[in-house]
């Protein structure tokens, strides 16, 4: 693999979270305007779609790219076709010259022959590295928490530790196991256990932890990309709304004593210190900076007091075939940004075109009487 | 008053400690002649902190004849192991580096925030057993 081919993937991941993140933003928005704010399972189910599309891509795309309908789809192809077809006012030559501008500054990044390129590249590692560091920490944060702590229960998949190491629930998972660890400070309180555990239960259920490791782990790659942020901030929050709701669907949940539940451990916890935070999901949620200034904490009792006041009704027929829409246009998205391996009909047709203007301009300095 | 055992020492108590380190064991005036120059202090400022350093249990006072003499109950590398685990602890404990931080923090909840919260659940949410 050539350090090109390594800039050309770096920069097309970015794309496609970008793309990834609109998209889903899109089908958002669309739910929002269509009466469906409160359709959580859903929107979740698409934002879980949208992060499985990611997660596949690196190993599916050197298949679709190289298929026989990729060239079909390519963006640069299909805005040439344009160029070629008159639709768009601007010269074979101009044209030809924008397509290389996008190598020239590949080729700058991957030899970091200007300064804008060395700033890029040092950016990049240096948020690269502290993000790293960060997990890192967080790892180890995880392992003291599970080390210090006792096993309480276990099961075949799951196993539930109480630490005086933490002060707020959290669930998260090793290679094999599902952990639960809660503060060894909550145990004596049976109902506030039954109440935690219940609602980090239905976390690892519906693949919230899952989806937060592997955000964790692509976050090093995408910590500079906005929609990587955009993703997992409200995959986080549709993933707490739709715990929410699904634990309270249980029969003899009571909401008033469960919205306290949560207040009490936040208040208590809003100072928390040792909060392992990067690979878990703790129990009253966390902050983004810039995309979530209001309290989450409130829209959850909002969504509480919303959903026992009017049942919000959801089909499970209509979530899948949206996600399934949307995973599949993220994937002719992806396919669409990919750097084809040759060059397309289209392409050759514009370069013979620009070349002939040049020819044509030659030919038309040479015949002028001087 | 006994005083609150603390885990880590103030920057001047970990000077006399490294003095009292380095001499093994010492009176108020053994302490005083083993603290560099510039470190210098008057005989009642360190016989204070000599006292502090034993309610903290960090040294031993045992009398011989009319004087005092601290011996370091704190071995100096297990103080060493303790401020490198204190220090990573200040680190990525409860405020990691600005970046970071923000990315990940709890919320940050204001009393009108929970009040308000409160209120929410008081008025909207009724109890349902089921």
């Amino acid at each position: 693999m050539t350090v090109d081919q390594i800039v050309g993937g770096a920069i097309w991941i970015q794309l496609v979270i970008l793309l990834a993140a609109c998209v889903f933003g899109a089908f958002e928005g669309i739910l929002v305007l269509s009466g469906r704010r409160r359709s959580f399972y859903t929107r979740r189910r698409m934002g879980m779609a949208v992060i499985a599309c990611l997660a596949v891509l690196p190993l599916v795309a050197p298949y679709l790219v190289t298929s026989p309908y990729a060239a079909s789809v390519n963006a640069t192809d299909a805005i040439v076709a344009q160029v070629l077809n008159g639709n768009l006012d601007i010269s074979a030559s101009r044209m030809m010259q924008i397509l290389t501008l996008k190598s020239e500054w590949m080729s700058q990044v991957a030899t970091a022959s200007s300064t804008a390129a060395q700033v890029l590249i040092a950016g990049f590692l240096a948020a690269f590295i502290a993000r790293t560091c960060y997990l890192v920490v967080n790892i180890a944060r995880i392992c003291n928490a599970l080390k210090s702590g006792r096993v309480v229960q276990r099961t075949r998949r799951c196993r539930l530790v109480a630490t005086s190491s933490v002060s707020v629930p959290f669930s998260t998972r090793g290679l094999w196991y599902y952990y639960v660890v809660l503060p060894e400070a909550l145990i004596a309180d049976r109902a506030a256990v039954q109440m935690a555990l219940g609602h980090e239960l239905q976390h690892i259920r519906q693949g919230d932890v899952d989806a937060e490791v592997l955000l964790s782990l692509i976050s090093p790659i995408a910590v500079l990309n906005p929609g990587f942020w955009f993703l997992s901030s409200r995959l986080r929050k549709l993933g707490e709304l739709a715990c929410d709701r699904a634990y309270l669907a249980r029969k003899g949940f009571d909401a008033h004593g469960y919205a306290l539940r949560l207040l009490e451990v936040a208040r208590s916890t809003s100072a928390a210190k040792q909060q392992p935070t990067a690979f878990g999901v703790p129990l009253v949620g966390r902050r983004v900076p810039f995309l979530s200034r209001r309290s989450m904490l409130k829209d959850r009792i909002v969504a509480i007091a919303d959903h026992q006041a009017e049942p919000a009704k959801e089909a499970v027929v209509f979530g899948a075939f949206l996600s399934l829409v949307m995973a599949g246009v993220v994937l002719l998205g992806a396919v669409s940004l990919a750097e084809p391996e040759d060059w397309s009909h289209e392409r050759i047709m514009l370069s013979t075109v620009a070349n002939l203007d040049r020819l044509n301009h030659l030919n038309t300095l040479a015949q002028r009487s001087w | 008053m006994a005083r609150r055992r603390s885990e880590m020492l103030t920057d001047v108590e970990l000077e006399f400690m490294i003095a009292l380190w380095k001499i093994g064991g010492g009176s108020v005036r053994d302490i005083m002649g083993a603290l560099k120059e510039d470190q210098q202090r008057a005989y009642t400022s360190v016989a204070t902190v000599m006292k502090i350093l034993d309610d903290k249990g960090f040294v031993t006072a045992s009398r011989k004849d009319r004087a005092l003499v601290y011996t370091p109950a704190v071995e100096k590398r297990d103080y060493e192991g303790r401020s490198l685990k204190n220090l990573s602890k200040t680190l990525f404990g409860g405020t990691p580096t600005a970046l970071v931080a923000r990315l990940v923090d709890n919320e940050d909840l204001t009393d009108e925030m929970i009040k308000e919260i409160k209120e929410i659940i008081d008025t909207r949410i009724r109890k349902d057993d089921g």
